[in-house]
């Protein structure tokens, strides 16, 4: 563990790009991964994070530095969470769940999940299949039949568009 | 740690397959946030995806879902253990289907149960003595019974969203089943008993709403015995109130029927009020510890700004008051009297702050106080205009 101090310390994280990133101590320990690596004592001089890239990555400290400034009040943590979230698209969100899983935040991956949920909720099979990099390994029969094994989650409107 | 090389070379092409190569647990987890039958539907994106969705470790059932969708997925699911089970907005069910489903979910070890069903009933004893179970939720649909063994030795928080219970005795027996719990939450808008006996040494957070008319003539009795509470909101029409909750962080009031004679907060060192002047008194003067005062913005039908001057001066404001501060309150504050007895009073008050909107009827108010802040010698006046 770090001796006490009474100045905040921060701490140097590099993304695989290799940009460098100054943030608190008290806001990057939101990240399991950061925090083991604090109190195991190696995080003295440059933390390198070899699977977030630098625009991921400095969301990632906006985030960690904007919910580390709310007091205990899940509500507002909440609605900071919606509004931080709100503006990002399918492949941000996508890269900020891995990283969020890489980090280990759990607060971020489950708000990021949840929105990249709520985008999929009502997106048709060709859309979730070009988005997640999916590709269709189904023969037309095997596809035919594993449609008539679902057919009961057939329901409701899909849309193919980005919004 | 020896710093390691980065993989900027490989970057680009890490990018162009990331999401394909996302790993089935990254899957899972945003998976379990869609409703099960949409998570079940992505067994048509590719072979992989084939039986992905029967791991998720939630299960979440929406009204237009028919009940025998419920069955299969329960049939086909995979897992040994489920994280969640949630059935929202009045989920239809019959007797059998609810003790069926809910003996699934605690033979699969669940951990969160949101349960908002159709009809009530008495909740089961496999239920009540759920050793895995963490979070508990019941909305509208359950009886709490008093008879019974109670076992939820992992639950930590517990929602109560008007439930109805066999008797008086209910709810303190389902408490002291609950050996770990920090947070509990209780609505209730009927006259349904004539106690609410909340006891209970762990309980650090307590929520408890009552929407009662202000017509009837029913009166309960809240007691509250909690000696780890840190939180305690309190939004109700109650008359009265007995035992002394002993430490308490952070309290708030919704409605002028709260009677708060009996209580006293002795570690209280932070109130937020939403509620008007009336109260401010009765607090002051029980909570003696009291450091930060904060007036919340309040909604038209609940203000009426009767101050009513203690007759002693509290002593927290003796001893303790540190911060008073205002949160668009001061435009709609009619009453000065209260500022300035608050103001004459506060021998250790350090900082006001005034949070308010644009109005030059405001302005001159907010002078009004700066200026008797300054006659007083507060060390930090803070004003934000919004």
């Amino acid at each position: 563990m770090a001796a006490e101090t009474g100045t905040p310390t921060t701490l140097t994280l590099k993304s695989n790009d290799d940009e460098l990133f100054s943030v608190a101590e008290s806001a990057a320990i939101l990240s399991v991964t950061i925090r083991n690596m604090v109190e195991d004592g190696c995080a003295g001089g440059v933390i390198p994070l070899d699977n977030v890239d630098g625009k991921t990555l400095a969301s990632v400290i906006t985030y960690m530095n904007g919910i580390s400034a709310i007091p205990a009040d899940e509500e507002k943590k909440k609605s900071y969470r919606d509004k931080f979230l709100s503006d990002k698209d399918f492949e941000t969100l996508a890269d900020m769940v891995l990283a969020a899983n890489y980090l280990n935040m759990s607060c971020l991956m489950d708000a990021v999940s949840a929105k990249i949920a709520q985008v999929m909720e009502k997106k048709s099979v060709g859309w979730v299949r070009r988005k997640f990099g999916i590709e269709n390994d189904y023969t037309p029969e095997e596809e035919a039949a594993v449609k008539e094994e679902h057919k009961w989650t057939f329901e409701g409107v899909e849309t193919d568009d980005d919004n | 740690m020896t710093s390691s090389t980065s993989s900027s070379n490989s970057v680009a092409a890490v990018n162009s397959d990331r999401i394909s190569g996302m790993q089935d647990d990254v899957l899972l987890h945003i998976l379990s946030f869609l409703p099960t039958i949409m998570s079940a539907k992505t067994s048509i994106l590719s072979r992989r995806w084939r039986f992905l969705w029967a791991y998720a470790p939630d299960l979440i059932f929406e009204t237009d879902d028919d009940v025998d969708i419920v069955y299969r997925v329960m049939l086909l699911h995979r897992t040994k253990s489920i994280n969640t089970l949630r059935m929202t907005r009045c989920f239809p069910c019959t007797d059998l289907q609810f003790d069926t489903w809910i003996a699934y979910a605690v033979m699969r070890k669940v951990r969160n149960l949101d349960l908002w069903v159709e009809g009530t009933r008495i909740l089961p004893q496999c239920l009540l003595n759920c050793e895995t179970l963490v979070d508990l939720r019941l909305s509208y649909c359950c009886v709490i019974p008093d008879a019974g063994t109670v076992y939820l030795p992992r639950l930590k928080n517990l929602h109560l969203i008007e439930v109805e219970y066999e008797s008086d005795e209910s709810l303190p027996r389902l408490l002291s089943g609950c050996t770990q719990l920090e947070e509990f939450v209780l609505k209730s808008d009927e006259e349904l008993l004539s106690c609410y006996k909340i006891s209970s040494p762990t309980i650090e957070r307590l929520t408890v709403h009552f929407y009662l008319s202000d017509a009837t003539s029913y009166e309960c009795r809240l007691v509250i015995n909690t000696p780890a509470l840190g939180y305690l909101q309190i939004c109700d029409e109650i008359y009265r109130l007995a035992r002394n909750p002993e430490s308490q962080e952070h309290t708030q009031t919704g409605e002028s029927k709260f009677f708060a004679g009996t209580v006293s907060f002795p570690t209280l060192t932070k109130l937020e009020l939403d509620a008007d002047c009336f109260l401010v008194s009765q607090f002051l003067k029980n909570a003696d510890n009291l450091e930060i005062l904060i007036f919340n913005e309040v909604s038209e039908e609940k203000k009426s700004y009767v101050w009513v001057e203690p007759l002693q001066v509290p002593k927290c404001l003796l001893s303790h008051l540190k911060v008073i501060k205002f949160v668009n309150t001061v435009d709609k504050m009619n009453n000065f009297e209260m500022v300035k007895f608050l103001l004459k009073n506060a021998r250790v008050l350090e900082e006001m702050d005034i949070i308010y909107s644009k109005t030059s009827d405001t302005e001159e108010k907010v002078r009004e106080i700066v200026l008797l802040c300054k006659r007083c010698r507060v060390t930090r006046v803070e004003v934000v205009k919004l």
